[in-house]
């Protein structure tokens, strides 16, 4: 059966990393499966689509993202601006091919298509 | 009891100080005001969430940069449009309410064989293309949020500006020249 897993320790929040003086932190995700992929959304608040990097190889899928750093420090700071960076593991029964990748208001949503054989067939209903 | 104060007292994660505050005694003008708006606040509050399950509701994290000429307040907001945000300046600060929704599509009906056999989906009208079969890693923040962030004295309220750019809100006040009503004291020798 195909799965996507996280690998290393839940995400801590951008509070926890930026008090642990992280340079990167680990983005919230939901993993969830459809008929057809599985999809993975990460919030990376603060990332454009030129700072976004998203790379499969193998079966390892690594996101990441830049955020733009303001030039003093925050007078008063809960989350730190620090670039995003989480890795996940993927089964060979998915199609690394046809990942695809968008990034809207600072959520990134990966497609990852299972292979076409565990795929629901799908049946029209004509009229007579 | 100031505002803050009893916002932060019902804030689920501090339900240990919860208790049910006694009836206001009857007051007009200003008073009655602000305890009408602490009780709205504090229904607003204690509303359930629409996060994880087992996790105190989501309030999002927020910056304030200060610099000679304005106050910068941000705000973490993934997912959020303008339409989604609703921004409130009161006595207490800059109120920021929002709501994170779940992505919906519409599929169009129709029957499918899965390894289970074959299915009618005579409700697929009505459930998303995006419907969650099964979830895996469930992390992200979901659902309505109420944010205060106390604002100190000599900005210009009425020129504050607002935009979300990436999932980040950011709201900018400018300086007044100086604090309003401020005034030094001679001490006499």
């Amino acid at each position: 059966m195909a799965t996507l897993t996280t690998t290393g320790a839940p995400a801590p929040t951008r509070r926890e990393a930026g008090e642990r003086g992280a340079r990167t932190t680990s983005p919230r995700v939901d993993i969830y499966e459809t008929e057809k992929a599985y999809v993975l959304l990460a919030d990376m608040p603060g990332v454009a689509t030129d700072g976004l990097d998203v790379e499969a190889e193998r079966n390892t899928l690594v996101i990441r993202g830049r955020v733009e750093r303001p030039a003093v420090p925050p007078d008063y700071q809960e989350f730190e601006l620090a670039d995003y960076q989480r890795a996940f593991t993927l089964t060979e029964d998915l199609d690394t091919e046809g990942i695809t990748a968008t990034l809207r208001d600072g959520v990134l949503r990966v497609e990852i298509p299972k292979s076409p054989k565990l795929q629901p067939k799908k049946i029209p209903v004509k009229t007579e | 009891m100031g505002l803050i104060d009893k916002v932060a007292d019902l804030l689920p994660w501090r339900s240990e100080h919860r208790e049910a505050p006694p009836p206001p005694p009857p007051r007009g003008g200003v008073l009655s005001l602000r305890e009408d708006l602490d009780r709205w606040l504090g229904r607003l509050l204690e509303e359930p969430r629409g996060s994880a399950p087992g996790e105190p509701g989501w309030v999002p994290a927020a910056n304030v940069h200060e610099t000679d000429d304005e106050l910068v307040v941000t705000v973490e907001v993934p997912g959020l449009e303008p339409s989604d945000l609703d921004l409130m300046i009161t006595p207490s600060g800059l109120i920021i309410r929002g709501e994170k929704r779940e992505g919906r599509e519409e599929r169009p009906p129709g029957v499918r064989v899965t390894p289970e056999g074959l299915i009618l989906r005579t409700d697929a009208r009505n459930r998303p293309a995006d419907h969650r079969r099964d979830v895996y890693v469930a992390e992200c923040h979901y659902g309505a949020f109420v944010r205060t962030v106390p604002l100190p004295p000599g900005i210009d309220l009425d020129g504050a500006e607002a935009r979300v750019t990436n999932g980040v809100l950011t709201v900018r006040f400018p300086k007044t020249a100086r604090r309003p009503g401020a005034r030094r004291i001679p001490i006499h020798t």
